[in-house]
């Protein structure tokens, strides 16, 4: 990485941190007695996440039967909040591998909390396939293992299978990747502890014995990057492959070739949006704003404009390609959806998703807190509703007008949903009070070039730089 | 410090050699195919003659160049508005390539105006219900599939991409003689709008009607996307080649193996981005079975398998295996080997999208297809190293992210 930064840059850690600083401003939040607020927020997360376990053990209890799926709309409520999860969880790694192979030094100051989040949406994914299988307690039955069930043995052909392969590779690559770089913070936080204390033998344990060394840390960089190569093709192969779990059907609005990328960017575009709505409240609540800056906000906002850019022109490539096929299944699939009795649900999806997002071709915008946290919302909304869409609307009209019905959910379906809101936020808030919400040690290792004080350093420095001898380095080297 | 490029009279002898050489490889093949397709003819009455197999080799070339001039101003936008500060040394390089765009524009207009029926089947007496070609499937797409909505489209696309070049040619001129804050601030803007209009409107109605139309009953959402990246590979591999025969020459002193591992690292990811679209769009086809989507593929595995094949190996194997270790992109000289492959196998991607349609049933690729390539491509790398040789300053070196392209180290 180069040790140069250009003055041009935004710094991204501000308020002309010490080392010491970083590790007490990042700590301190794992430190102490357990606040009110914290207390009654996790709470009030755990109640929701008892009810939804409490509809989850309704729908063991009586069956399928309780939700609002039909022979038609076979797929619905559950599939659409599994597809959401599952996008959710695609900024963490992404942020952590992809970004780091680009070198991209802003991820440090959301990448922990991130992959967190990565790893908690997974966990509620989880939930929803698990209850699809509509006999949980049989859902061994997957895994391909010598068995005497004859030939009800996994069907390697079908794409719910790969999906059970890529999720579970994927979920299993992001805790080890998330956990790795805790553990030199883990470690920061035990050496703060009274040596000998039940806390500093758990933080010892967490954090593998680590001291520092220059072993300790070659080998961690090695393993980061190696992580960070198997991460980067399985955050594009997941949401391919639950694109490929309607794209391989002949389902008009479900076999379309472009679905794969297209879902691979609406998944980092609703995966950014969860970051950004999290972390905005984070920051305040946990005094970051010095780590998580507005420049950080900025680029995550670039991120959201570029991947619901990239949706749209998805969504408008359908519609066209629809038109030219000729085909006229294809061609009322999508009448149906933009004019059909849900044509709300296509209006909300395309207004948030597409049309949304290019609020932020404005500097001003992508750079005001509360219109961010907004945004991010109507991105999750949005992106909930692009599932929904694409589910429920191009099933409910079958090739058989007779077989042609509607879908509402139960109480059960969205006490599910609701309850599975619960468990991402109660592990999200265990994680933020006994976790550095910030990695330590990444942020320290970028201080000296891209800190607030290094700007400063270079502005008295480079002036008379051979390099820029004839440019005008005045203008260049102007910052405020 | 050479920081002009000066296009020499032996380069120049050079790619005038392989010109006359492409020229004589035509030739032979024209003789060779002298009477091709005389007495045979397929069910739509085309018979692939030598003029066939002209227009549609040729024009394959010229189609791979276009959108290799469209992805390096794609490119450079994408990187200056992600604010990468490594490619600064070499950001002149992609716009040279940019400036092949008005020749192959230039080609595409004529074959646009002149050969359309040979190119494109739509556009032949399909719409009347009285008439004996009519095609009631392609009669339902006739508000689109028109000539008058089609030059409306390649005019707007040709104004655009010439617009969005000139702009910047002249915003990177600027900024090497009187660099300010300011320009730099609009090279971003012009970087955002360029990523809009090529993504939005250049790469998908100009694949739609230039390339996904030569087969107007079939269609695929993902074809925009696949034709793109096959071209962007295409790119960073030429981009690599000049970069390293600039090095070869002592420009670019501080143009370091660091640099080049970055070009080589785009070469192998974005060779497995391809893969990645190419095997989707594959695989939806194949296994949804529908026979309108899997007569592309029919097509292309009966008479041309072994294009197909080899288009696979060397875009997808080859890179993959070869490009994958960091010591393999810091060879510079194995890294140029790989890029001339990837350049033929990208062109034989192209070729797979275009010719197989025109001549159907195999022998498309022939002495022809060789020459054809050969001859273009000298002309478009000529064009190329005269842009390069107009600027000032080769490595932008008053720009104010150069000194971090200088200390660039991965």
């Amino acid at each position: 990485m180069s040790h140069f930064e250009s003055p041009l840059r935004e710094p991204l850690i501000t308020g002309s941190k010490t080392y010491k600083q970083i590790t007490d401003d990042i700590v301190r939040g794992t430190e102490g007695t357990l606040g009110l607020t914290w207390l009654l927020s996790t709470g009030v997360a755990g109640l929701v996440a008892l009810f939804g376990l409490f509809c989850l053990t309704w729908t063991v209890l009586y069956g399928i039967g309780t939700w609002g799926v039909n022979t038609t709309v076979g797929w619905a409520w559950d599939i659409t909040n599994f597809v959401w999860w599952v996008g959710i969880g695609h900024a963490g790694t992404l942020i952590s591998a992809i970004l780091l192979l680009f070198r991209q030094k802003w991820r440090t100051g959301v990448n922990r909390a991130a992959e967190a989040m990565t790893i908690f949406a997974v966990v509620c994914a989880g939930i929803f396939v698990l209850l699809h299988t509509g006999r949980p307690w049989d859902v061994f039955f997957i895994f391909p293992y010598p068995n005497t069930r004859g030939p009800l043995w996994t069907n390697f052909n079908s794409p719910l299978l790969w999906d059970v392969f890529a999720i579970s590779t994927y979920l299993t690559v992001s805790l080890l990747f998330w956990y790795t770089g805790l553990v030199p913070d883990f470690a920061t936080i035990r050496d703060r502890a009274k040596a000998g204390s039940i806390r500093w033998k758990i933080y010892n344990i967490l954090s593998f014995g680590w001291v520092g060394t220059a072993k300790h840390w070659e080998r961690f960089e090695s393993l980061a990057l190696i992580l960070a190569g198997l991460a980067t093709p399985l955050v594009l192969s997941v949401h391919t492959i639950v694109s490929f779990d309607f794209a391989t059907s002949v389902i008009p609005g479900w076999h379309t070739t472009i679905l794969p990328p297209y879902f691979v960017a609406g998944a980092i575009f609703s995966g950014f949006a969860m970051v950004l709505t999290l972390m905005i409240v984070a920051r305040k609540v946990m005094n970051l704003q010095d780590y998580i800056t507005i420049a950080h906000i900025e680029s995550m906002n670039k991120i959201l404009l570029l991947t619901g850019t990239m949706v749209g022109t998805a969504y408008l490539t359908e519609l066209f390609v629809a038109w030219y096929s000729g085909s006229m299944i294809e061609q009322y699939a999508f009448a149906n959806r933009a004019f059909g009795p849900y044509w709300w649900a296509y209006w909300i999806m395309m207004s948030c998703n597409l049309i949304f997002p290019q609020f932020f071709w404005v500097k001003k915008l992508r750079r005001n807190i509360a219109f961010t946290f907004f945004a991010s919302i109507i991105v999750n909304i949005g992106m909930w509703f692009e599932r929904f869409v694409i589910i429920v609307l191009s099933l409910h009209r079958d090739y058989l007008p007779s077989s042609w019905t509607d879908y509402q959910p139960t109480w059960v379906e969205i006490g599910i949903y609701v309850g599975t809101g619960g468990i991402f936020m109660t592990l999200f808030l265990l994680f933020s009070r006994f976790f550095p919400v910030v990695a330590i040690a990444e942020v320290k290792a970028i201080l000296s070039v891209s800190g607030n004080q290094a700007r400063r350093e270079q502005m008295d420095e480079v002036k008379d730089e051979e390099a820029y001898k004839d440019a005008d380095a005045r203008l260049i080297y102007k910052i405020d | 410090m050479k920081n002009t490029y000066i296009f020499t009279p032996e380069a120049k002898g050079f790619l005038i050699k392989g010109f006359i050489v492409g020229l004589i490889l035509l030739a032979i093949g024209i003789a060779m195919n002298w009477n091709a397709g005389v007495g045979g003819g397929d069910h739509h009455g085309h018979a692939a003659t030598l003029r066939t197999h002209l227009i549609a080799n040729i024009y394959t070339v010229v189609l791979y160049g276009f959108w290799i001039g469209v992805t390096a101003l794609f490119f450079l936008s994408a990187t200056t508005l992600a604010l990468g500060g490594w490619h600064i040394q070499i950001q002149k390089v992609l716009l040279a390539i940019g400036g092949t765009l008005p020749f192959s524009i230039l080609l595409l207009a004529i074959f646009f105006a002149v050969f359309n029926h040979d190119l494109f089947h739509w556009t032949h007496d399909l719409y009347d219900p009285n008439s004996a070609t009519y095609d009631a499937i392609l009669a339902s797409k006739r508000d689109y599939l028109n000539m008058g909505r089609f030059w409306v489209f390649a005019i707007a696309i040709f104004v655009l991409v010439l617009g969005l070049y000139f702009l910047w040619n002249k915003n990177l001129n600027e900024m090497d003689t009187n660099p300010s804050v300011k320009l730099f601030d609009k090279s971003r803007a012009i970087a955002a709008a360029s990523i809009f209009i090529l993504a939005m409107l250049v790469n998908t109605f100009g694949s739609w009607d230039w390339a996904m139309s030569i087969q107007p009953h079939w269609y695929s959402t993902m074809f925009s996307w696949y034709l793109m990246a096959s071209a962007a590979v295409g790119m960073f591999s030429i981009l690599f080649i000049i970069v390293f025969y600039l090095k070869k020459n002592d420009y670019l002193p501080h143009v370091n193996e660091n640099h080049q591992h970055d070009v080589a690292k785009y070469m192998f990811a974005i060779s497995i981005f391809w893969t990645y679209v190419w095997f989707s769009q594959f695989m939806l086809i194949w296994y949804a079975n529908i026979p309108e989507e899997t007569i592309y593929f029919t097509k292309r595995l009966h008479g041309y398998a072994f294009m197909f094949y080899i288009s696979l190996a060397l875009n997808f194997i080859l890179p993959f295996l070869a490009l994958m270790k960091r010591d393999s992109k810091r060879k510079s000289k194995l890294v140029l080997t790989i890029a001339v492959f990837i350049i033929i196998g990208h062109w034989f991607d192209f070729f797979n999208m275009i010719v197989p349609e025109l001549i159907e049933g195999g022998g498309g690729f022939n002495l022809i297809s060789v020459g054809a390539f050969v001859a273009l491509a000298s002309v478009f790398i000529y064009i190329a190293l005269t842009t390069l040789s107009k600027y000032k300053d080769l490595s932008s070196s008053t720009h104010p992210y150069i000194k971090e392209s200088y200390g660039h180290h991965i």
